[in-house]
């Protein structure tokens, strides 16, 4: 009986033990990716006059407070970018006036998950569809490289490219036009 | 008396003489007839005298054997008795025997006497047995007269006014004829005034014939009637009770029945005014007749027949169906009415029928080997002979049937056929049939039918055994209307030729009615369109039991989509033509298809197909194996303008394990059309190649459990180059075999291990920085793996060797594995295209042979770069290239280079001299997007004797505008500078990195807190400081920089 408790009490401290020795330390710069994000969809959408328009007015904001960095804002530059983010980047901004008019016409709608999903095909001739099948196609390959590029960029662990992604989503959807088809944590699509 | 007046003188002696004839004669006549009164006296009362005397009298003049046993008799009244008479009478026809246990008779001996007839007033015999056989090779008796024997009998009862016959019993045996005849139980009446009468009565009468094997049993009563004088006519009764008809041949005992009938028979006719057959619960039959008799004969009866019970009747007269009828039920009755006549003329019978048959509703059941039917029928016929022949109109119907045959199967069946009938031909002029519901098995895969409504009009030929369907039409609710027209012959050649024809059936529709037939993942597509179609099937002569069906399927606005709505079609208008040879139960049908699709277009994905720009056009023939659900013996050739003509040859199994085994081959390949083809599939993007030259290629294919891909592809006098002159490749020869194969169990007789020769022979390469000539690669081929041979590339003046290699692919992943050597001997560094008027770069670089390792994606050289440029040794480690086909391809390596020579390097390139000896390291270099990524980069000066240090002013504000944006202010505004153009120094420490387009640039030299780029002699000389220890350079900024020390030097 004895010797059985000591057994018992012997194995319990091995797993403690073991349990003691495993750490999981994955770092995730959250606030450095959500400024990346933001820095990167802003540059992407540059071309967005509605954006233009919103960052014309946060500018007059700004300036009619007292600030030591005055139109820093407007004039920084991404802070995370490599060759690999710029090039993504470049290809990026050379879609978006082709994806705006199926944004518009709600064909088109930002996932949560960051990329970007065919909604609705109607009105459209095959070659159409498979023009924009293939603007999404890219897009949403351009994004995937993106989101790795960051991820690199920042030394986060492939496993947490998910939230990157995430974080990415949440910018893309901030940044689309009100009527434009956006998805809900829930799945749902809705207009914004 | 005249004669014996005497004459005159001798009266005396006359009348003497007459007194003396008168004595005498009366004395003789006294005598006799005493003599004849004791004769009488005698026969009375010797009455054995007068049997004998009769016995020989009736043997002498009549032929008879007469024995009489007993005789009896008196005079007044006349009675005579008689018993145990035997009358044996032989003539040629046969011998008649005949016994008589007694037999009496009373009369008239005066009647007899003066011959007035009747002789007797009665005649009672009793114990008559009649025993008749005839001779066997007897001549043939011809038809009895009826009228002849009815006179006979008249004849016979002159002499007796009743006759009555107890307890008689007859036997004719006609051995001629075939019959027997036996009665017994005979009792017979009789009586002859001005009509004759008779009535007979047969407690048993058993009739036998051999032609037609027939045995007749049953109890028999007749009266008959008929007038002594003319016209001759008998009228009278005849009955058979408990009567039984039995065919030995067949094995069949007929059910007991009794018949009465009235008749009345002229010298030339018979009428039957009545008479019943009535078959106990079975069949009644009422009726009359008219026989009229002679040569001309023509019998008419009129009748009302009713069979009771149709299910009874059919198993009690069992032997007189059909012997291959199948075995079916029939629960019900049937009635008829009408006329049957029986004409004769010159021999020839002829039959009239003119009457009504009325089936009502009976249940009749039927099942033989898988077919079975359980349906409620009910008809109503009517029979009307012409003198063109039989009519007959009507209808036939057919309620709440069932119908299974094998996989098909009927619910709800039922069917009106009006028929008209006229002698071998049957016409159906409006048949109407509904289906509610029909389904169609195929394994576990059911077709089901809804409301199948059926219309039209058909015609049945007994005399050429044909169906002969004028028009038919099947409606299918929410499907469409089929129509059928043709023939199907009924005789053993069962010839069939139909045509199978419907218009505008919905496909969306057709597939949502073939669920269970369609592919699980094709099961939510949307398709669409219409479809014609059209259908023979006929079976040759030769082998009735095999069936071609040919048929022809124009689609029109076909569209459809899968759930994704990643494949999609619309507005295709395919042709489909088949021919396929059905043998009746063989599951093996050759056939052939032909599709044609020359308009609309189809996206995949992406891909975009507009086929009226490129029609194809599908040739297949092959056999369909039901039993092992496959395609085998295929041979297919398909028309692709991109492609040209394909032609394959395999089979293909759809079954629960599905395989594809084929041999493609494609002859000739016209690459500029398939080019221009995959430009269109991505519209917007077009090509950004130009592509010419011919192809060939020949594939084996097959997959099952294991996959195995094998060919070979030809390419002849072909060029690429890309439309913006970045590339261009001319004069391409190749033969590129290959094998891949996964799962392959070994030992698989058709997997091939065999090397494989092939080559690619390219004229010339020409990008803008370099042209290659006759570049010639060759290789085997063999399983997931090729062979290269080594090859030698003159490139700016150098040797490339790259040793023989192998390249392994995984056929799973795709990934590609391989090994070889690399070798780079002569390199010079002033012909490369890199230099121009402001960058001149000179030295040589070789590689000793190394390892080169190809990996998934990466290309890696396990070896050393080695290259003498401006006087200093540079050496580069592990360079790789990661992603190597993709736009973000990077090149990684590690480089030394000791010894550098400053003075040469800055006299190459415009950043101002600077003389001096470093050495350089570079650690972690990283190019990605064609852009430097990453970096480490270390420059330390090193002494070397004879060699100054100095620094040109120009290098210096360079240097300043590199590290701190600007010239240096310091320099400019030196008065200095305006004598000194250049400086010396002492070290030059560096420290610069790029990481996520950030410069850092720092000092090595650190003395106090200040950090040193260059730092100055002990007296004389120029320090360039760090002014920012944490200084940061965007690479935006970089560039910029850069761009600004290039513009300086363009200025100057």
């Amino acid at each position: 009986m004895k010797i059985r408790s000591m057994k018992a009490a012997f194995s319990a401290g091995l797993i403690l033990a073991l349990l003691a020795c495993i750490t999981v330390n994955i770092y995730f710069p959250e606030s450095a990716v959500r400024k990346t994000a933001e820095d990167i969809v802003n540059e992407v959408r540059a071309s967005d006059k509605t954006i233009k328009d919103e960052v014309k007015k946060d500018e007059g904001k700004k300036s009619a407070s007292f600030s030591l960095v005055p139109r820093l804002y407007a004039q920084q530059e991404t802070e995370v970018t490599t060759p690999g983010i710029r090039a993504i980047k470049e290809s990026l901004k050379g879609r978006f006036d082709k994806l705006v008019p199926h944004f518009d016409a709600v064909r088109l709608g930002e996932t949560k998950d960051g990329n970007l999903q065919v909604l609705n095909e109607d009105g459209l001739s095959l070659q159409e569809k498979s023009v924009l099948r293939k603007l999404v196609k890219d897009e949403n390959q351009d994004r995937k490289d993106l989101y790795a590029e960051v991820a690199k960029a920042l030394n986060i662990d492939p496993s947490l490219i998910e939230r990157v992604q995430q974080i990415f989503a949440e910018q893309w959807i901030g940044k689309a036009h009100a009527g434009w088809m956006i998805q809900k944590a829930d799945g749902s699509w809705v207009k914004k | 008396m005249g004669n014996l007046k005497p004459e005159p003188g001798e009266g005396g002696k006359i009348r003497r003489g007459k007194k003396k004839i008168f004595r005498i004669s009366a004395i003789a006549l006294a005598a006799v007839l005493f003599l004849v009164i004791a004769c009488s006296l005698f026969v009375y009362f010797h009455k054995s005298t007068l049997k004998s005397f009769l016995e020989k009298t009736l043997s002498k003049k009549a032929g008879l054997t007469v024995v009489i046993g007993r005789l009896n008799y008196r005079l007044f009244p006349l009675r005579v008795e008689a018993e145990s008479v035997k009358v044996v009478f032989v003539n040629k026809p046969g011998r008649a025997d005949v016994r008589i246990g007694r037999a009496e008779a009373s009369g008239s001996l005066w009647r007899l006497i003066n011959n007035q007839k009747p002789f007797f007033d009665s005649l009672t015999v009793s114990g008559l047995n009649i025993e008749f056989a005839e001779h066997p090779n007897a001549p043939p008796s011809g038809p009895v007269s009826i009228r002849d024997l009815a006179r006979m009998v008249s004849g016979n009862l002159e002499y007796v006014s009743d006759l009555v016959v107890k307890d008689a019993s007859l036997h004719l045996s006609l051995p001629g004829e075939g019959m027997d005849l036996s009665a017994t139980g005979v009792n017979l009446k009789a009586a002859a005034t001005d009509k004759t009468t008779i009535g007979l009565i047969v407690t048993r009468l058993d009739f036998r014939s051999d032609k037609p094997k027939v045995t007749l049993a049953a109890g028999l009563r007749c009266e008959a009637t008929w007038p002594r004088t003319e016209p001759f006519s008998l009228e009278g009764t005849l009955d058979l009770t408990d009567s039984s008809i039995s065919l030995p041949e067949k094995q069949w005992e007929g059910p007991s029945f009794s018949l009465k009938t009235g008749f009345l028979a002229g010298e030339r006719s018979v009428v039957v005014s009545a008479f019943t057959l009535d078959i106990p619960d079975l069949v009644a039959l009422s009726g009359s007749g008219l026989a009229e008799l002679g040569q001309n004969a023509v019998v008419t009866i009129s009748s009302k027949l009713n069979i009771k019970n149709l299910e009874r009747a059919k198993k009690t007269f069992a032997p007189f169906l059909p012997p291959d009828l199948p075995a079916f039920s029939l629960d019900g009755s049937a009635q008829w009415e009408g006329d049957l006549r029986r004409e004769t003329a010159s021999g020839a019978a002829k039959i009239y029928v003119n009457g009504a048959l009325h089936l009502p509703p009976a249940h009749f059941i039927m099942k033989q080997g898988s077919l079975s039917v359980d349906q409620v029928l009910l008809a109503e016929l009517h029979f009307q002979d012409e003198p063109a022949g039989l009519r007959v109109n009507g209808f036939i119907e057919g309620r709440q049937g069932r119908l299974l045959a094998g996989s098909f199967q009927a619910g709800g069946f039922s069917f009106r056929l009006p028929v008209e009938i006229e002698g071998s031909r049957v016409n159906i002029p409006s048949l109407k049939a509904q289906v509610q519901e029909l389904v169609l098995s195929a394994g576990n895969r059911k077709l089901k039918l809804d409301d199948i409504s059926i219309s039209g009009n058909t015609k049945l030929d007994y005399l050429h055994q044909a169906v002969k369907i004028n028009s038919l039409a099947v409606d299918v609710p929410r499907l469409g209307s089929f129509g059928l027209t043709g023939e199907v012959g009924l005789n053993p050649q069962r010839q069939v030729n139909l045509s199978l024809s419907s218009r505008n059936l919905d496909i969306g529709n057709i597939l949502k009615f073939f669920p269970a037939f369609v592919p699980e993942t094709m099961k939510a597509w949307k398709p669409g369109g219409q479809l014609d179609l059209s259908l023979t099937i006929r079976n040759g002569p030769s082998d009735p039991r095999r069936y071609r069906v040919k048929g022809t399927g124009d689609l029109s606005k076909v569209a459809f989509q899968d759930s994704s709505g990643a494949i999609v079609s619309e507005g295709l208008d395919p042709r489909l033509r088949f021919e396929a040879d059905i043998l009746s139960f063989d599951k093996a049908i050759p056939f052939s298809l032909e599709l044609n699709l020359a308009k609309g277009e189809s996206l995949w994905k992406d891909a975009y197909f507009n086929w009226q720009s490129g029609p194809v056009r599908l040739e297949l023939k092959g056999t369909l194996d039901l039993q092992f659900r496959q395609v085998r013996d295929a041979a297919a050739a398909v028309f692709f303008p991109p492609l040209g003509e394909v032609r394959a040859g395999g089979s293909l199994g759809f079954g629960p394990k599905p395989h594809f085994d084929f041999h493609l081959a494609a002859p000739s390949i016209d690459l500029a059309s398939l080019n221009a083809f995959l430009g269109k599939m991505r519209p917007g993007q077009p090509s950004t190649w130009e592509v010419q030259g011919k192809a060939e290629a020949e594939v084996d294919i097959r997959l099952d459990t294991s996959f195995k891909v094998r060919g070979k592809v030809q390419v002849r006098e072909a060029a690429a180059r890309q439309k913006d002159g970045s590339l261009g490749l001319a004069g391409i020869d190749a033969d590129f075999p290959f094998s891949f194969s996964h799962g392959v169990p070994p030992g698989d007789e058709k997997t091939d291990d065999s090397l494989a020769p092939g080559y690619i022979l390219i004229q010339e390469i020409k990008t803008p920085v370099v042209v290659l000539k006759a570049l010639r690669l060759d290789f085997y081929s063999t399983k997931n793996l090729f062979l290269f041979f080594p090859i030698e590339i003159g490139l700016w003046g150098s040797r490339l060797e790259l040793g023989q290699f192998v390249l392994a692919i995984n056929p799973v992943s795709r990934g590609i594995r391989g090994v070889s050597n690399l070798t780079l001997t002569g390199l010079d560094f002033s012909k490369l295209p890199i230099n121009s008027e402001s960058f001149k770069l000179a030295g040589w670089a070789s590689i000793p042979t190394s390892e080169l390792e190809i990996r998934p994606g990466e290309f890696r050289l396990r070896g050393r770069l080695l290259a003498d440029i401006f006087g200093g040794r540079l050496t580069m480690n592990d360079i790789r290239v990661t992603d190597v086909f993709s736009a973000g391809r990077k090149i990684v390596f590690q480089a030394e280079i000791s010894g550098l020579d400053l003075g040469k390097l800055t006299a190459s390139v415009p950043f101002g001299e600077v003389t001096g000896i470093v050495d350089v390291s570079i650690r972690d270099f990283v190019l990605s997007y064609g852009q430097p990524e990453n970096f480490l980069l270390s420059i330390i000066s090193v002494p070397r004797k004879g060699v100054s240090r100095k620094f040109s002013l120009k290098a210096v504000n360079n240097l300043s505008v590199i590290s701190s944006d600007g010239p240096s202010t310091a320099l400019s505004n030196n008065v200095l500078t305006k004598l000194v153009h250049s400086f010396s120094y002492s070290r030059i420490g560096i420290a610069c990195s790029l990481k996520n387009d950030v410069f850092t640039l720092q000092g090595t030299i650190v003395e106090g807190r200040i950090q040193y780029l260059v730092r100055r002699s002990t007296f004389f000389g120029i320090d360039v400081v760090n002014g920012n220890p944490v200084n940061k350079i965007s690479f935006k900024d970089m560039i910029g920089r850069m761009k600004r020390v290039g513009r300086s030097q363009e200025k100057k």
